[in-house]
């Protein structure tokens, strides 16, 4: 092992270390999830229901929470794969807007133990290039993650994959190689 | 309990301190390469032979650098291991070095099939470095003969070059026009005032010379065998340029000394003494990515180039800086390589040039980004909580790629308050100019700003998905009053760096 090799290595050795200390750390403020949000009425439920919260893209560009009813499922996998369909399909609200076009679809969601959600969005058709600006994409890729995080706490973080592949970007921004998190920067209050 | 935490963090807050030097050091440390074979080619000239060293990696063979320079011409400036090396072959500089499979000539970049590799006896480069640098440029063949172990240098054999010269002058200004109907093998010499373009390895052929009338700035213009010689005026300088289809050698040719009727401009060049010398700017998106389309079709593409050559023009006339567009044309270019043009010509601030767009037609104002691999300090601290969840989740992904990330990020952050000084200052300077609705100063994981080794800032302009901004952003001058206040950030953040406030007066426009 050479001189630089080594200092790679401790450099490493020092990062994992730093991580753990931190993460240790944070142990105490486990509450960390996104804050609240103004809703206007909650939905009546069936009793096979859960109440679910949306992060859809509003007029100011920003996101806005909209809560709609979901079936209630068993497994986890089965809950995110709903939400993430619903989350497509748009909002109800006539003055959000969908975060995907239509020709967006799930592909495939699945959950590791340790929490992480990989989503592949498949996209085909004549909007598969995405001629998005970089908060379009924000709101999208945020909205699908908020979406995702504050409703299923069991889920730490995403990797969102587009049509099979993780990508260097979603749509020519926002770095998507690594691991997603809740972004409470993107979200509004809703004003009634 | 408590105590104790607080001091274990800071213990290792102050080791990581202490090593971020090293850190970043270690972040432009390329892999190390694995060669199969090594020793010493010959290099056959054709009257003379003289021994190479050479290796063979699984992309192929590469050869000591320096043996060849010393044969076939050039002057080469070595950095510092991993660092940037300059090879400089007539006026025309190459920038190359160790990790990165490219070869930058001014703003144009050249794939390479390999990097070059650092080596015991010097760099050592891929063969389609000395046919980038020495082949059709200077008139070289190369060819590998690997059972012989012998690298065969031929001259290419001679042409007739038909040129027509072709002479205006106007406000000032005398340009001589070379143009040839393919792009020639030379190199330029200058001395007093002399100026000659030498066709390396080929033949002039005079074509015509049309017009040359009685020039204050060009006393003459000679055809020689291999060489064409401009006679300037004594007070007179030349700079040249290129123009393609067809192919020009273009000198705009001024007198140093102003007259009384010559417009009164800084002919400053730029200098090492400056804190902003070279300034790159990248049009977002171009070729078949778009970007954002507005509702009368206007593309973003379009929109961003329009601009940051604007921003250029505007730039120079401004300030003694060099300005650099990461594409110039209608082209596609990956986000990496935009960063890494800016990395290589050692860029001291990088601008990308953006149009946003959302769903609502509503939305509208400025907005300016500064790089992190995070969007915002608590979505920092969640990630170091998270980090090591994709790996735990057994994903060996590229593990590599995230530790270059994290080496990056703290490297990056010597740069993150130049970067968020300059993104307030264009910020404040977008909302007086225009009136717009102020959008503010944020932070986002844009991959166009990750890997740039400089302050980076990316500028949404505004919302080409609003009618009345897409019809602004389409006007002229709404668009000329977008740039001076562009040149007016980058004019106080200069300032800034530099500690004067005097130059800014002057710049402003």
């Amino acid at each position: 092992m050479n001189q630089r090799t080594a200092r790679v290595f401790l450099a490493v050795v020092l990062l994992i270390a730093l991580g753990i200390v931190v993460l240790w750390w944070s142990q105490r403020d486990k509450a960390a999830t996104p804050g609240p949000i103004a809703v206007p009425e909650a939905p009546e439920l069936e009793a096979d229901e859960v109440l679910a919260d949306f992060f859809f893209p509003g007029n100011g560009g920003q996101l806005v929470v909209e809560q709609r009813a979901l079936p209630a499922t068993e497994t986890l996998e089965d809950r995110l794969s709903n939400l993430i369909e619903a989350f497509l399909l748009g909002p109800e609200a006539e003055d959000l807007y969908a975060a995907f076009p239509p020709e967006v679809r799930l592909g495939a969601a699945m959950v590791t133990d340790e929490g992480v959600a990989y989503i592949d969005l498949a996209i085909t058709g004549q909007n598969a290039n995405l001629p998005w600006g970089s908060r379009q994409e924000m709101l999208a890729v945020y909205g699908l993650v908020d979406t995702v995080l504050f409703n299923l706490p069991e889920i730490q973080g995403v990797i969102l994959l587009r049509n099979g592949q993780q990508r260097s970007t979603f749509a020519g921004h926002l770095d998507t190689t690594r691991l997603l998190l809740a972004n409470k920067d993107l979200v509004a209050e809703r004003t009634p | 309990m408590r105590d104790l935490r607080y001091i274990a963090g800071l213990l290792c807050l102050g080791l990581l301190g202490a090593l971020l030097p090293g850190l970043a050091r270690a972040a432009e440390v390329p892999q190390p390469v694995t060669l199969y074979e090594s020793g010493l080619a010959t290099l056959d000239m054709g009257r003379r032979q003289v021994p190479v060293g050479y290796s063979v990696s699984a992309f192929g063979p590469v050869f000591t650098l320096h043996s060849v320079v010393v044969q076939l011409g050039g002057e080469l400036k070595l950095g510092p291991l991993y660092q940037a090396h300059e090879l400089i072959v007539g006026e025309t500089k190459y920038v190359f070095g160790p990790g990165s499979a490219a070869v930058t000539v001014g703003s144009e970049i050249y794939p390479l099939t390999q990097a070059p590799v650092p080596a015991e006896d010097g760099l050592k480069v891929p063969l389609d470095l000395f046919e980038t640098i020495y082949g059709e440029k200077m008139g070289y063949d190369f060819q590998w003969d690997a059972p012989a172990r012998t690298l065969k240098v031929r001259r290419q054999p001679q042409r007739q070059v038909p040129v027509t010269v072709d002479i205006v002058h106007l406000q000032g200004v005398t340009t001589v026009v070379l143009q040839f109907p393919f792009e020639p093998r030379y190199r330029i010499h200058r001395a007093a005032n002399i100026v000659e373009v030498e066709l390396i390895g080929d033949r002039v052929s005079p074509e015509m010379v049309k017009s040359l009338p009685t020039d204050p700035m060009v006393r003459d213009v000679k055809l020689g065998q291999q060489e064409i010689r401009l006679v300037l005026a004594q007070d007179a300088e030349a700079e040249d340029y290129v123009l393609q289809d067809p192919f020009r050698l273009v000198f705009d040719v001024y007198r140093t000394t102003p007259t009384a009727t010559a417009p009164t401009v800084d002919p400053t060049p730029p200098t090492r003494s400056s804190g902003v010398r070279t300034i790159v700017i990248d049009p977002g998106h171009g070729g078949s990515d778009t970007g954002a389309i507005g509702p009368s079709g206007t593309q973003e593409k379009d929109l961003t180039l329009t601009l940051a050559r604007a921003l250029r023009a505007r730039l120079v006339e401004r300030m003694p800086v060099r300005v650099i567009l990461t594409r110039n044309e209608d082209a596609e270019l990956p986000l990496e390589t935009r960063t890494a043009l800016a990395n290589q010509q050692k860029a001291d601030l990088f601008i990308s040039l953006h149009l946003n767009s959302v769903q609502s037609p509503s939305a509208n104002g400025a907005e300016t980004y500064f790089s992190s691999l995070e969007a915002t300090d608590e979505y920092a601290a969640q990630a170091a909580e998270t980090e090591n969840l994709v790996a735990a989740a057994g994903d060996d992904g590229d593990a590599l790629y995230d530790l270059q990330l994290i080496l990056w990020d703290l490297a990056q952050s010597q740069f993150l308050a130049q970067s968020q000084q300059l993104a307030k200052l264009v910020q404040n300077e977008l909302n007086d100019a225009l009136g717009l609705h102020n959008r503010g100063v944020k932070q986002a994981p844009f991959r166009v700003l990750i890997g740039a080794s400089m302050p980076a800032v990316l500028v949404e302009c505004g919302f080409v998905s609003n009618p009345s901004e897409e019809k602004a952003l389409l006007d002229p001058a709404y668009r000329s009053q977008l740039i001076d206040a562009l040149v007016r950030a980058v004019i106080r953040y200069r300032a800034a760096v530099m500690g004067s406030e005097a130059i800014v007066d002057e710049a402003l426009p």
